[in-house]
Protein backbone atom coordinates (compact mmCIF):
# COMPACT_ATOMS: atom_id res chain seq x y z
CA UNK A 1 0.00 0.00 0.00
CA UNK A 2 1.76 3.14 -0.71
CA UNK A 3 2.14 5.79 1.85
CA UNK A 4 0.13 7.86 2.76
CA UNK A 5 -0.38 11.20 4.33
CA UNK A 6 -2.36 12.74 7.05
CA UNK A 7 -2.90 15.44 5.27
CA UNK A 8 -3.71 13.74 2.08
CA UNK A 9 -6.33 11.86 4.32
CA UNK A 10 -7.63 15.13 5.52
CA UNK A 11 -8.19 16.56 1.61
CA UNK A 12 -9.93 13.20 0.73
CA UNK A 13 -12.11 12.84 3.57
CA UNK A 14 -13.04 16.68 2.43
CA UNK A 15 -13.79 15.37 -0.90
CA UNK A 16 -15.91 12.36 0.45
CA UNK A 17 -17.90 15.23 1.97
CA UNK A 18 -18.45 16.78 -1.38
CA UNK A 19 -19.37 13.39 -2.99
CA UNK A 20 -16.55 14.29 -5.07
CA UNK A 21 -16.22 10.91 -7.45
CA UNK A 22 -13.02 10.97 -8.71
CA UNK A 23 -11.82 10.89 -4.41
CA UNK A 24 -14.71 8.16 -4.01
CA UNK A 25 -13.06 6.40 -6.88
CA UNK A 26 -9.57 6.65 -4.90
CA UNK A 27 -10.88 5.65 -1.66
CA UNK A 28 -12.30 2.45 -3.39
CA UNK A 29 -9.41 1.67 -5.70
CA UNK A 30 -7.14 1.82 -2.49
CA UNK A 31 -9.18 -0.10 -0.14
CA UNK A 32 -11.42 -2.40 -1.43
CA UNK A 33 -9.08 -5.48 -2.18
CA UNK A 34 -8.22 -5.70 1.44
CA UNK A 35 -11.72 -5.39 2.28
CA UNK A 36 -13.01 -7.72 0.29
CA UNK A 37 -9.98 -10.05 1.66
CA UNK A 38 -10.80 -9.30 5.08
CA UNK A 39 -14.56 -10.39 4.48
CA UNK A 40 -13.67 -13.21 2.41
CA UNK A 41 -11.53 -14.49 4.92
CA UNK A 42 -14.13 -14.56 7.93
CA UNK A 43 -16.77 -15.65 5.41
CA UNK A 44 -15.23 -17.67 2.30
CA UNK A 45 -18.17 -16.56 0.39
CA UNK A 46 -17.54 -14.85 -2.92
CA UNK A 47 -20.76 -13.32 -3.03
CA UNK A 48 -21.01 -12.17 0.62
CA UNK A 49 -17.79 -10.60 0.08
CA UNK A 50 -18.56 -8.48 -2.66
CA UNK A 51 -21.86 -7.74 -1.39
CA UNK A 52 -20.70 -6.66 2.56
CA UNK A 53 -17.31 -5.16 0.96
CA UNK A 54 -19.64 -2.74 -1.56
CA UNK A 55 -22.24 -2.21 1.61
CA UNK A 56 -19.02 -1.22 3.63
CA UNK A 57 -17.95 1.69 1.03
CA UNK A 58 -21.47 2.81 0.98
CA UNK A 59 -21.60 3.07 4.57
CA UNK A 60 -18.69 5.22 4.28
CA UNK A 61 -20.55 7.82 2.08
CA UNK A 62 -23.98 7.54 4.28
CA UNK A 63 -21.42 8.23 7.27
CA UNK A 64 -19.88 11.53 5.47
CA UNK A 65 -23.61 12.26 4.53
CA UNK A 66 -24.53 12.65 8.38
CA UNK A 67 -21.67 14.19 9.39
CA UNK A 68 -20.65 10.68 11.24
CA UNK A 69 -17.63 10.26 8.75
CA UNK A 70 -14.03 9.26 10.29
CA UNK A 71 -12.00 12.35 11.05
CA UNK A 72 -8.64 10.16 10.37
CA UNK A 73 -7.90 6.26 10.02
CA UNK A 74 -10.01 5.27 7.02
CA UNK A 75 -8.70 2.36 6.94
CA UNK A 76 -9.64 1.43 10.19
CA UNK A 77 -12.83 2.20 9.96
CA UNK A 78 -14.27 0.49 6.85
CA UNK A 79 -12.21 -2.91 8.84
CA UNK A 80 -14.36 -2.22 11.77
CA UNK A 81 -17.52 -1.41 9.87
CA UNK A 82 -16.82 -4.74 7.59
CA UNK A 83 -16.59 -6.43 10.57
CA UNK A 84 -20.02 -5.27 12.37
CA UNK A 85 -21.94 -6.54 8.82
CA UNK A 86 -19.72 -9.69 8.90
CA UNK A 87 -20.91 -10.18 12.26
CA UNK A 88 -24.35 -9.25 11.48
CA UNK A 89 -23.96 -11.61 8.84
CA UNK A 90 -23.00 -14.84 10.81
CA UNK A 91 -25.86 -14.08 13.51
CA UNK A 92 -28.42 -14.20 10.78
CA UNK A 93 -26.55 -17.22 9.53
CA UNK A 94 -26.92 -18.71 12.86
CA UNK A 95 -30.91 -17.89 13.38
CA UNK A 96 -30.94 -19.86 9.58
CA UNK A 97 -28.87 -23.16 10.03
CA UNK A 98 -30.31 -24.08 6.41
CA UNK A 99 -28.04 -21.28 4.94
CA UNK A 100 -24.74 -22.85 4.74
CA UNK A 101 -21.38 -21.21 3.68
CA UNK A 102 -19.74 -21.93 0.41
CA UNK A 103 -16.40 -22.22 0.50
CA UNK A 104 -13.48 -22.07 -2.68
CA UNK A 105 -11.04 -23.99 -3.11
CA UNK A 106 -7.68 -23.27 -3.69
CA UNK A 107 -5.41 -23.27 -7.53
CA UNK A 108 -4.49 -27.10 -8.94
CA UNK A 109 -6.68 -30.15 -9.41
CA UNK A 110 -7.46 -31.73 -6.55
CA UNK A 111 -8.88 -34.99 -6.46
CA UNK A 112 -12.24 -35.68 -5.15
CA UNK A 113 -11.46 -36.96 -1.93
CA UNK A 114 -9.06 -34.53 -1.72
CA UNK A 115 -11.54 -31.44 -2.29
CA UNK A 116 -13.71 -33.25 0.42
CA UNK A 117 -10.70 -32.77 2.81
CA UNK A 118 -10.02 -29.78 2.41
CA UNK A 119 -13.31 -28.63 2.75
CA UNK A 120 -14.05 -30.17 6.04
CA UNK A 121 -10.66 -28.61 6.87
CA UNK A 122 -11.82 -25.40 6.32
CA UNK A 123 -15.00 -25.49 7.41
CA UNK A 124 -14.09 -26.61 11.02
CA UNK A 125 -11.21 -23.52 10.96
CA UNK A 126 -13.91 -21.22 9.62
CA UNK A 127 -16.72 -23.05 12.39
CA UNK A 128 -14.63 -22.56 15.15
CA UNK A 129 -13.26 -18.73 14.26
CA UNK A 130 -16.85 -17.87 13.89
CA UNK A 131 -17.40 -19.00 17.18
CA UNK A 132 -14.74 -16.01 18.74
CA UNK A 133 -15.63 -12.70 19.94
CA UNK A 134 -16.23 -10.19 17.21
CA UNK A 135 -12.51 -8.53 18.49
CA UNK A 136 -10.92 -12.35 18.06
CA UNK A 137 -12.26 -12.45 14.95
CA UNK A 138 -10.73 -9.06 14.07
CA UNK A 139 -7.60 -9.73 14.95
CA UNK A 140 -6.88 -12.85 13.73
CA UNK A 141 -8.51 -11.64 10.84
CA UNK A 142 -6.45 -8.84 10.65
CA UNK A 143 -2.75 -10.35 11.01
CA UNK A 144 -3.52 -14.03 9.16
CA UNK A 145 -6.14 -12.96 6.31
CA UNK A 146 -4.14 -9.30 5.39
CA UNK A 147 -1.27 -10.36 6.33
CA UNK A 148 -0.32 -7.10 8.77
CA UNK A 149 2.54 -6.53 11.10
CA UNK A 150 1.29 -5.97 14.74
CA UNK A 151 2.16 -2.80 14.44
CA UNK A 152 -0.30 -2.33 11.25
CA UNK A 153 -2.60 -4.03 13.08
CA UNK A 154 -2.74 -1.83 16.18
CA UNK A 155 -3.39 0.78 13.89
CA UNK A 156 -6.30 -0.59 11.88
CA UNK A 157 -7.66 -1.45 15.60
CA UNK A 158 -6.65 2.02 17.55
CA UNK A 159 -5.15 -0.27 19.93
CA UNK A 160 -1.55 -0.38 21.66
CA UNK A 161 0.64 -2.98 20.27
CA UNK A 162 0.98 -4.92 23.15
CA UNK A 163 -2.98 -4.85 23.61
CA UNK A 164 -2.90 -6.23 20.37
CA UNK A 165 -0.21 -9.03 21.73
CA UNK A 166 -2.64 -10.01 24.29
CA UNK A 167 -5.43 -10.04 22.50
CA UNK A 168 -4.21 -12.48 19.50
CA UNK A 169 -2.64 -14.58 22.15
CA UNK A 170 -6.19 -15.32 23.74
CA UNK A 171 -7.90 -15.09 20.07
CA UNK A 172 -5.18 -18.08 19.45
CA UNK A 173 -5.91 -20.27 22.39
CA UNK A 174 -9.51 -19.59 21.81
CA UNK A 175 -9.76 -21.30 18.15
CA UNK A 176 -7.55 -23.90 19.23
CA UNK A 177 -10.15 -24.52 21.68
CA UNK A 178 -13.08 -24.21 19.53
CA UNK A 179 -11.07 -25.96 16.92
CA UNK A 180 -11.14 -28.98 18.93
CA UNK A 181 -15.13 -28.59 20.47
CA UNK A 182 -15.82 -28.53 16.94
CA UNK A 183 -14.02 -31.27 15.75
CA UNK A 184 -15.44 -33.08 18.52
CA UNK A 185 -18.76 -32.55 17.18
CA UNK B 1 5.34 -14.19 32.90
CA UNK B 2 2.49 -13.27 30.49
CA UNK B 3 3.97 -10.59 28.97
CA UNK B 4 7.04 -12.75 27.79
CA UNK B 5 4.96 -15.50 26.79
CA UNK B 6 2.75 -12.91 24.50
CA UNK B 7 6.12 -11.86 23.38
CA UNK B 8 7.53 -15.21 22.64
CA UNK B 9 4.51 -15.95 20.51
CA UNK B 10 4.81 -12.95 18.67
CA UNK B 11 8.30 -13.69 18.09
CA UNK B 12 7.29 -17.08 16.78
CA UNK B 13 4.88 -15.64 14.59
CA UNK B 14 7.14 -13.92 12.61
CA UNK B 15 9.30 -16.41 12.21
CA UNK B 16 6.73 -18.94 11.30
CA UNK B 17 5.62 -16.03 8.58
CA UNK B 18 9.62 -15.73 6.98
CA UNK B 19 9.19 -19.54 6.79
CA UNK B 20 10.06 -21.57 10.05
CA UNK B 21 8.19 -24.09 11.54
CA UNK B 22 6.93 -24.59 15.05
CA UNK B 23 9.53 -26.45 16.47
CA UNK B 24 12.93 -24.84 15.28
CA UNK B 25 10.42 -21.16 16.97
CA UNK B 26 9.74 -23.09 20.00
CA UNK B 27 13.61 -24.32 20.71
CA UNK B 28 14.23 -20.84 21.30
CA UNK B 29 11.54 -20.95 23.90
CA UNK B 30 12.02 -23.92 25.82
CA UNK B 31 9.94 -22.77 28.75
CA UNK B 32 6.92 -21.89 26.74
CA UNK B 33 7.00 -24.64 24.43
CA UNK B 34 3.83 -26.43 25.98
CA UNK B 35 1.94 -23.75 26.09
CA UNK B 36 3.09 -22.02 22.44
CA UNK B 37 2.30 -25.03 20.31
CA UNK B 38 -1.24 -25.34 20.72
CA UNK B 39 -1.55 -21.78 20.07
CA UNK B 40 1.17 -21.90 16.89
CA UNK B 41 -0.73 -24.70 15.61
CA UNK B 42 -4.03 -22.78 15.86
CA UNK B 43 -2.04 -19.88 14.06
CA UNK B 44 -0.97 -22.10 11.29
CA UNK B 45 -4.61 -23.30 10.96
CA UNK B 46 -5.68 -19.42 10.96
CA UNK B 47 -3.20 -18.74 8.03
CA UNK B 48 -4.65 -21.35 6.27
CA UNK B 49 -8.19 -20.03 5.53
CA UNK B 50 -8.17 -18.53 2.23
CA UNK B 51 -8.10 -14.79 1.93
CA UNK B 52 -9.01 -14.69 -2.09
CA UNK B 53 -8.68 -11.38 -3.82
CA UNK B 54 -11.07 -10.08 -5.75
CA UNK B 55 -11.90 -10.30 -9.89
CA UNK B 56 -10.87 -7.50 -11.75
CA UNK B 57 -14.97 -7.78 -12.85
CA UNK B 58 -15.82 -7.75 -9.00
CA UNK B 59 -13.84 -4.20 -8.40
CA UNK B 60 -15.12 -2.85 -11.64
CA UNK B 61 -19.00 -3.53 -10.37
CA UNK B 62 -18.52 -2.44 -6.92
CA UNK B 63 -17.07 0.83 -8.41
CA UNK B 64 -19.84 1.82 -10.10
CA UNK B 65 -22.08 0.59 -8.03
CA UNK B 66 -20.59 2.73 -5.32
CA UNK B 67 -20.32 5.97 -7.82
CA UNK B 68 -24.08 5.42 -8.82
CA UNK B 69 -24.57 5.47 -5.36
CA UNK B 70 -22.65 8.85 -4.43
CA UNK B 71 -24.54 10.28 -7.56
CA UNK B 72 -28.35 9.32 -6.12
CA UNK B 73 -26.92 10.53 -2.54
CA UNK B 74 -25.57 14.50 -4.56
CA UNK B 75 -28.92 14.65 -6.06
CA UNK B 76 -30.69 14.05 -3.03
CA UNK B 77 -28.59 16.31 -1.20
CA UNK B 78 -29.22 18.74 -3.63
CA UNK B 79 -32.85 18.24 -4.00
CA UNK B 80 -33.13 18.71 0.27
CA UNK B 81 -30.87 21.64 0.00
CA UNK B 82 -33.54 23.11 -2.72
CA UNK B 83 -36.07 22.27 -0.75
CA UNK B 84 -35.17 23.68 2.97
CA UNK B 85 -34.40 26.91 0.52
CA UNK B 86 -37.85 26.68 -0.79
CA UNK B 87 -39.66 25.70 3.02
CA UNK B 88 -37.54 28.79 3.67
CA UNK B 89 -39.06 31.71 1.53
CA UNK B 90 -42.11 29.83 1.76
CA UNK B 91 -42.40 30.25 5.61
CA UNK B 92 -40.82 33.66 5.29
CA UNK B 93 -43.79 34.52 2.82
CA UNK B 94 -46.31 32.98 5.15
CA UNK B 95 -45.15 35.28 8.06
CA UNK B 96 -45.36 37.79 6.19
CA UNK B 97 -48.58 37.79 4.20
CA UNK B 98 -49.86 36.73 7.94
CA UNK B 99 -48.33 40.04 8.96
CA UNK B 100 -49.98 42.19 6.72
CA UNK B 101 -53.30 40.57 7.16
CA UNK B 102 -52.85 41.52 10.55
CA UNK B 103 -51.71 44.80 9.92
CA UNK B 104 -54.74 45.83 7.47
CA UNK B 105 -57.52 43.64 10.06
CA UNK B 106 -55.72 45.22 13.26
CA UNK B 107 -56.17 48.74 11.77
CA UNK B 108 -59.59 48.02 10.20
CA UNK B 109 -60.50 46.73 13.63
CA UNK B 110 -59.06 49.82 15.83
CA UNK B 111 -60.56 51.98 12.78
CA UNK B 112 -63.93 50.44 13.58
CA UNK B 113 -63.97 50.45 17.08
CA UNK B 114 -63.25 54.11 16.85
CA UNK B 115 -66.92 54.94 17.16
CA UNK B 116 -67.95 52.07 19.80
CA UNK B 117 -69.81 53.15 22.95
CA UNK B 118 -69.66 50.97 26.33
CA UNK B 119 -71.88 48.17 25.63
CA UNK B 120 -70.63 47.81 22.39
CA UNK B 121 -68.69 44.86 20.59
CA UNK B 122 -66.33 46.84 19.45
CA UNK B 123 -65.73 49.14 22.60
CA UNK B 124 -62.99 46.46 24.21
CA UNK B 125 -61.20 46.91 21.27
CA UNK B 126 -61.11 50.68 21.77
CA UNK B 127 -60.37 50.72 25.11
CA UNK B 128 -57.44 48.53 24.52
CA UNK B 129 -55.71 50.22 21.76
CA UNK B 130 -56.29 53.13 23.83
CA UNK B 131 -54.07 51.77 26.19
CA UNK B 132 -51.44 50.44 23.43
CA UNK B 133 -51.70 54.10 22.25
CA UNK B 134 -50.86 55.59 26.20
CA UNK B 135 -48.24 52.87 26.94
CA UNK B 136 -46.34 53.92 23.58
CA UNK B 137 -45.62 57.22 24.41
CA UNK B 138 -42.76 58.16 26.37
CA UNK B 139 -42.40 61.70 25.97
CA UNK B 140 -44.30 63.43 29.45
CA UNK B 141 -46.12 66.27 27.95
CA UNK B 142 -47.24 64.03 24.49
CA UNK B 143 -48.57 61.47 27.07
CA UNK B 144 -50.52 64.05 28.88
CA UNK B 145 -52.02 64.92 25.55
CA UNK B 146 -52.73 61.31 25.35
CA UNK B 147 -54.54 60.82 28.56
CA UNK B 148 -56.42 64.42 27.70
CA UNK B 149 -57.93 63.04 24.44
CA UNK B 150 -58.99 59.27 26.40
CA UNK B 151 -60.06 61.03 29.22
CA UNK B 152 -62.06 63.46 26.44
CA UNK B 153 -63.40 60.70 25.00
CA UNK B 154 -64.94 59.38 27.86
CA UNK B 155 -67.14 62.64 28.33
CA UNK B 156 -67.88 62.28 24.64
CA UNK B 157 -69.02 58.60 24.99
CA UNK B 158 -71.34 59.70 28.05
CA UNK B 159 -73.03 62.43 25.91
CA UNK B 160 -73.99 60.00 22.98
CA UNK B 161 -75.19 57.41 25.23
CA UNK B 162 -77.35 60.19 26.70
CA UNK B 163 -78.34 61.47 23.24
CA UNK B 164 -79.59 57.78 22.27
CA UNK B 165 -81.16 57.51 25.90
CA UNK B 166 -78.54 53.91 26.42
CA UNK B 167 -78.56 52.20 29.93
CA UNK B 168 -74.50 51.59 29.73
CA UNK B 169 -71.94 51.09 32.46
CA UNK B 170 -69.27 53.84 32.35
CA UNK B 171 -66.69 55.00 33.82
CA UNK B 172 -64.47 58.36 33.51
CA UNK B 173 -62.43 60.44 35.36
CA UNK B 174 -63.41 64.28 36.11
CA UNK B 175 -63.49 66.84 38.54
CA UNK B 176 -65.88 67.59 41.04
CA UNK B 177 -67.13 70.85 39.98
CA UNK B 178 -70.34 70.81 42.34
CA UNK B 179 -72.12 68.84 44.52
CA UNK B 180 -75.96 69.19 45.70
CA UNK B 181 -77.26 66.77 47.85
CA UNK B 182 -77.79 63.23 45.80
CA UNK B 183 -76.29 65.12 42.47
CA UNK B 184 -72.55 65.68 41.80
CA UNK B 185 -72.03 67.55 38.56
CA UNK B 186 -68.11 66.15 37.31
CA UNK B 187 -66.83 67.48 34.59
CA UNK B 188 -70.08 68.54 33.06
CA UNK B 189 -71.18 65.33 33.65
CA UNK B 190 -74.38 65.20 35.95
CA UNK B 191 -73.86 61.95 38.62
CA UNK B 192 -76.80 60.82 40.67
CA UNK B 193 -75.75 59.45 44.17
CA UNK B 194 -77.77 56.70 45.44
CA UNK B 195 -77.89 55.20 48.76
CA UNK B 196 -75.85 52.28 47.12
CA UNK B 197 -73.26 54.34 45.85
CA UNK B 198 -70.04 53.44 47.21
CA UNK B 199 -68.15 56.55 48.40
CA UNK B 200 -64.32 56.93 49.73
CA UNK B 201 -64.38 57.36 53.39
CA UNK B 202 -62.59 60.48 53.36
CA UNK B 203 -65.20 63.63 52.23
CA UNK B 204 -65.32 64.77 48.41
CA UNK B 205 -65.12 68.74 48.24
CA UNK B 206 -65.61 70.39 44.59
CA UNK B 207 -62.08 70.90 43.17
CA UNK B 208 -61.49 67.12 43.92
CA UNK B 209 -59.94 64.60 41.07
CA UNK B 210 -62.47 61.64 41.21
CA UNK B 211 -63.22 58.95 38.91
CA UNK B 212 -66.81 57.92 38.79
CA UNK B 213 -68.07 53.97 38.09
CA UNK B 214 -72.06 53.70 37.23
CA UNK B 215 -74.76 53.42 34.84
CA UNK B 216 -76.24 56.23 32.02
CA UNK B 217 -79.50 57.02 32.37
CA UNK B 218 -81.96 57.92 30.33
CA UNK B 219 -82.58 60.91 32.01
CA UNK B 220 -79.29 62.18 31.35
CA UNK B 221 -77.58 61.50 34.61
CA UNK B 222 -75.38 58.92 35.34
CA UNK B 223 -76.16 56.53 38.38
CA UNK B 224 -73.12 56.13 40.74
CA UNK B 225 -72.10 52.62 41.41
CA UNK B 226 -68.44 54.11 42.77
CA UNK B 227 -66.73 57.01 43.38
CA UNK B 228 -63.17 56.69 43.93
CA UNK B 229 -60.96 59.94 44.86
CA UNK B 230 -57.96 60.26 42.56
CA UNK B 231 -55.13 62.10 43.25
CA UNK B 232 -55.01 65.55 41.68
CA UNK B 233 -52.43 65.04 39.31
CA UNK B 234 -54.53 61.66 37.86
CA UNK B 235 -56.98 64.06 35.53
CA UNK B 236 -55.97 66.23 33.05
CA UNK B 237 -59.09 67.32 31.89
CA UNK B 238 -59.03 70.86 32.60
CA UNK B 239 -60.68 71.66 35.78
CA UNK B 240 -63.75 73.99 34.24
CA UNK B 241 -64.81 73.75 30.58
CA UNK B 242 -64.95 76.82 28.76
CA UNK B 243 -68.80 77.98 28.42
CA UNK B 244 -68.90 77.90 24.16
CA UNK B 245 -68.83 74.40 24.66
CA UNK B 246 -71.52 73.51 26.93
CA UNK B 247 -73.94 73.61 23.79
CA UNK B 248 -72.36 70.33 22.50
CA UNK B 249 -72.40 69.07 26.03
CA UNK B 250 -76.25 69.78 26.67
CA UNK B 251 -77.12 66.03 27.85
CA UNK B 252 -74.70 66.21 30.22
CA UNK B 253 -75.36 68.33 32.85
CA UNK B 254 -79.63 68.38 31.85
CA UNK B 255 -81.79 70.77 32.82
CA UNK B 256 -83.75 68.53 35.34
CA UNK B 257 -80.71 69.74 37.36
CA UNK B 258 -81.30 73.08 38.13
CA UNK B 259 -84.22 73.24 40.61
CA UNK B 260 -85.72 76.67 39.17
CA UNK B 261 -86.46 77.28 36.02
CA UNK B 262 -83.86 78.71 33.79
CA UNK B 263 -85.45 82.10 33.27
CA UNK B 264 -85.71 82.45 36.44
CA UNK B 265 -83.16 85.21 36.85
CA UNK B 266 -80.21 84.53 39.89
CA UNK B 267 -82.32 84.43 42.84
CA UNK B 268 -83.61 81.39 41.34
CA UNK B 269 -81.30 78.67 40.20
CA UNK B 270 -79.14 76.75 42.64
CA UNK B 271 -75.69 78.23 42.99
CA UNK B 272 -72.83 75.40 42.64
CA UNK B 273 -70.45 75.13 45.68
CA UNK B 274 -68.38 74.95 42.80
CA UNK B 275 -69.17 78.27 41.41
CA UNK B 276 -69.19 79.93 44.36
CA UNK B 277 -65.48 78.75 44.65
CA UNK B 278 -65.06 79.94 40.76
CA UNK B 279 -66.76 83.35 41.99
CA UNK B 280 -64.28 83.80 44.79
CA UNK B 281 -61.23 82.75 42.81
CA UNK B 282 -61.74 84.72 39.91
CA UNK B 283 -58.92 86.63 39.46
CA UNK B 284 -56.62 83.51 39.77
CA UNK B 285 -58.73 81.06 37.92
CA UNK B 286 -56.85 82.20 34.43
CA UNK B 287 -60.72 82.17 32.71
CA UNK B 288 -60.87 78.46 33.44
CA UNK B 289 -64.44 79.32 35.49
CA UNK B 290 -68.09 79.40 33.95
CA UNK B 291 -69.37 82.80 32.62
CA UNK B 292 -72.62 83.86 33.79
CA UNK B 293 -73.72 84.18 30.20
CA UNK B 294 -74.04 80.49 29.67
CA UNK B 295 -76.67 79.84 32.43
CA UNK B 296 -79.82 80.40 30.41
CA UNK B 297 -78.76 78.97 27.43
CA UNK B 298 -76.63 76.17 28.25
CA UNK B 299 -79.61 74.84 30.78
CA UNK B 300 -76.81 73.63 33.41
CA UNK B 301 -77.64 75.54 35.73
CA UNK B 302 -75.80 74.39 38.40
CA UNK B 303 -72.66 75.92 35.98
CA UNK B 304 -73.52 79.64 37.07
CA UNK B 305 -72.74 81.43 39.61
CA UNK B 306 -75.04 84.18 39.85
CA UNK B 307 -73.28 86.25 42.94
CA UNK B 308 -72.79 83.19 45.29
CA UNK B 309 -75.47 84.75 47.56
CA UNK B 310 -77.33 81.40 48.16
CA UNK B 311 -74.63 79.33 49.30
CA UNK B 312 -77.16 77.01 51.83
CA UNK B 313 -76.08 73.85 49.62
CA UNK B 314 -72.77 73.98 50.42
CA UNK B 315 -70.90 70.93 50.54
CA UNK B 316 -70.24 70.89 54.60
CA UNK B 317 -74.19 71.70 54.56
CA UNK B 318 -74.96 69.00 52.28
CA UNK B 319 -72.68 65.97 54.35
Amino acid sequence: MPAYTSSQERRELEGLRNLDPQVIGAIYDRYFSAVYRYVFYRLGDEMMAEDIAGETFVRLLEAVRKQRAPRSNVRGWLFSTASHLVNDHLRRAYRRPEETLTETMGDGDPSPAEVFDERERLRFVRAALSELTPEQQHVLALRFGQGYSLQETAAVMNKKVNAVKALQFRALAALQRKIGEVKRE
Amino acid sequence: MSRELHDALEFCLQEIERGADVETCLERFPEFATDLRPLLNAALLARSLPALSPSPAVMQRGRARLLQRAAEMRTRQERRHRRIAWGAFRSAAVAFLVAVFLFVSGTGLVRASSTALPGDGLYPVKRTWEGLRLSLVFDPLRREEVEFEIENERLEEIGELFAKGRVERVSFDGWLESRQADRWLVSGVTVVITGETRLPAEPVDPGAAVRIVGWTQPEKVVEATDVILLPPDAVVLPETEEEEGHDEHEGLAPPSLVSETPDDDDGGAEVSPTATLEAGDDEDSGGQKASDDSTSESGSGNHENHGGEDDSHSVEEDE
